[in-house]
């Protein structure tokens, strides 16, 4: 609560200045936008904040598990395109090894290439499971998913990545939940990158999930808005027939599918208990391209919440709408993100100034909501065992992501069709710094403006040029870590405790 | 009583389970421990018993699979 009365604090202190400024209107239209930008950055932040207030404030329940009597049939699907064997091989090993005995493995294979179809062949005749391919291609992964799905008749559907190896007893305890609750349409589950020691990539994408499975996800689910992570979950598969199978017009289907299930009051639940182990993306190419698909994806399910609230606001019940509007819009933060980070170039550049307010006024209003919402995340992170030095590396990874999150949202936001491309696991180490051009280029406009700014304030110590500076050199930092997550993790062989046999 | 034909599907089955899995979830142990809230020392046991567990595994493999072998090559037809 003491976050947001200094949210609030600052607001006002912010809009009193912005009013009572002079300025020409150039810099009105500039100071509009950045306050409009730091409101959307916090209204973001409130959300997450909001999350942790009603984790503390609630009483946590664990879902009813009882010992099955009976195994009503499971389908057990891994959709996979070009998938490199061992990886692929793992994955049904796992789901060969889960202990329930009514289930079924599909194989999904969406391979165009004869060497990996021929291997996937192989496996689903070694472990004795189902082959599926399509005919016709459409919808990327929903579609295939879809086109099995229509043919099965199992009485639950579990989805898992073809790189994702659950542990023995997922299928006994989630299937429980759900034959425990006959409204419940969706368990979500979350997962863990085993090969965080093997990029830097690796690990602080696994950190950034973290800080999503441990306290957003909580806070959905208490709000009755948890939503499908497209993986690692099951699903009932009347309640999936009922909203039409998998949405196949955005490429985050497990998002608008979650969306269409709320709207037809089916629920779901996030159970946080890692029972399955998955692989990360390991350099920053397959990072940003898998990143590229959520923006994109997000954005398209935002048009669909905001098309759906304006026509029928009593669809959802009010929280349910704050987790869908929180969650969509999270990628487009980055254009606010983006134009925070230009504001201080302009002005120690141009001398264009779009913030106004005195540095004393700033200091005594900003810094206390900057701090203690700082302190809540991190402190919050290191309740869940995640050490501060840990959870930074997935906040500059995010920082780098910018670039990414902007160009989803916009190829997103105007239907902008692009290739479902599957994220690449197997690539490890550096990509060509011609490939990485916009965070290079944010690089090296921060290292101008700091030259410059530097000597700007040899000539004129006024606190402005000096704030401005501090931004400005702050955010070059943040982009310096392009060249930490450009590389492969140093020693990470001494941290293995054993080897991959 | 259970045939010989039945008995080594079942013997193939658990041995293809153990020969699998048991690498599989050692390698994910890894990155458990490392996220783990457990102290260094802590964590060199876990890591000296799950080593031994790993080993004793690998053993147990071989043993079955001989196992197989002689039952397959034996003359008994029901168990």
């Amino acid at each position: 609560m003491l976050v947001l009365i200094f949210i609030i604090v600052y607001f006002v202190c912010r809009a009193v200045f912005l009013s009572y400024a002079v300025s020409s209107p150039l810099e009105k239209v500039l100071g509009l936008l950045f306050f409009a930008a730091e409101a959307y950055v916090m209204f973001h932040a409130f959300g997450y904040f909001l999350g942790i207030y009603k984790l503390t404030k609630s009483k946590k329940s664990e879902p009813k598990i009882t010992e099955l009597t009976s195994f009503p049939p499971v389908a057990i699907l891994i959709p996979a395109r070009h998938e490199p064997k061992e990886i692929l091989e793992n994955t049904i090993a796992s789901c060969y090894n889960l202990s329930y005995p009514s289930k079924t493995i599909y194989i999904l294979d969406d391979s165009s290439k004869q060497e990996y179809m021929a291997e996937a062949k192989e496996i689903a005749q070694k472990y004795d499971c189902q082959l599926f391919r399509r005919e016709v291609w459409h919808g990327a992964k929903a579609g295939i998913l879809n086109d099995c799905i229509k043919n099965l008749t199992d009485k639950y559907i579990v989805i898992f990545d073809a790189d994702q190896n659950p542990i023995s007893s997922f299928l006994t305890k989630t299937i429980s939940i759900l034959e425990n609750d006959s409204e419940l349409a969706l368990i979500q589950t979350p997962q863990y990158y085993s090969n965080l020691q093997s990029s830097n990539v690796a690990f602080a994408a696994n950190m950034q999930q973290a800080c999503f499975y441990e306290y957003i996800c909580e806070a959905k689910s208490i709000d009755g808005a948890m939503m499908c992570c497209g993986t690692n979950f099951v699903v009932r598969r009347e309640t999936l027939a009922d909203v039409g199978g998998f949405d196949e017009s955005t490429v985050t289907e497990d998002f608008a599918t979650s969306f269409k299930l709320h709207l037809r009051g089916w629920k779901t639940l996030y159970y946080n208990h890692v029972s399955v182990f998955g692989q990360g993306p390991e350099n920053l190419s397959a990072y940003f391209s898998q990143q590229n698909r959520w923006a994109m994806g997000n954005i398209a399910v935002l048009k669909k919440v905001l098309a759906k609230l304006w026509k029928s606001p009593s669809a959802l019940r009010p929280l349910q709408w704050w987790e869908y509007l929180v969650t969509s819009s999270y990628y487009s933060v980055s254009w606010a993100y983006l134009f925070l980070i230009f504001c201080p170039i302009a002005y120690i550049i141009f001398d264009i100034p779009s913030f106004f307010m005195k540095p004393t006024v700033y200091m005594f209003s900003f810094l206390p909501y900057l701090i203690l919402s700082q302190l809540i995340f991190y402190a919050g992170m290191k309740n869940r065992n995640y050490a501060p030095s840990k959870i930074l590396r997935g906040q500059l990874l995010f920082f780098l992501s910018l670039p990414t999150y902007c160009k989803g949202t916009l190829l997103g936001l105007f239907g902008v069709s692009r290739k479902f491309i599957v994220t690449k696991k197997s690539d490890i180490g550096r990509v060509s710094y011609k490939q990485l051009w916009p965070q290079i280029s944010l690089w090296a406009i921060n290292l101008s403006a700091i030259t410059w700014g530097i000597n700007r304030f040899a000539y004129d110590r006024s606190p402005a040029v000096a704030v401005n500076l501090v931004w400005i050199t702050y955010h070059f930092l943040l982009c310096s870590s392009i060249f930490y997550f450009n590389d492969k993790l140093e020693g990470s062989d001494k941290m293995a405790l054993f080897d991959s046999a | 009583m259970i045939t010989k034909e039945e008995l080594l599907s079942l013997m193939e089955t658990a041995s293809k389970a153990e020969g699998t899995t048991m690498p599989l979830y050692t390698k994910h142990i890894n990155s458990t421990l490392f996220l783990s809230r457990f102290d260094e020392e802590e964590k060199e046991r876990i890591q000296k018993i799950l080593l031994r567990l790993n080993s004793e595994s690998t053993d147990h493999a071989k043993i079955f699979k001989q196992l197989i072998n002689q039952i397959k090559n034996g003359s008994a037809d029901v168990y």
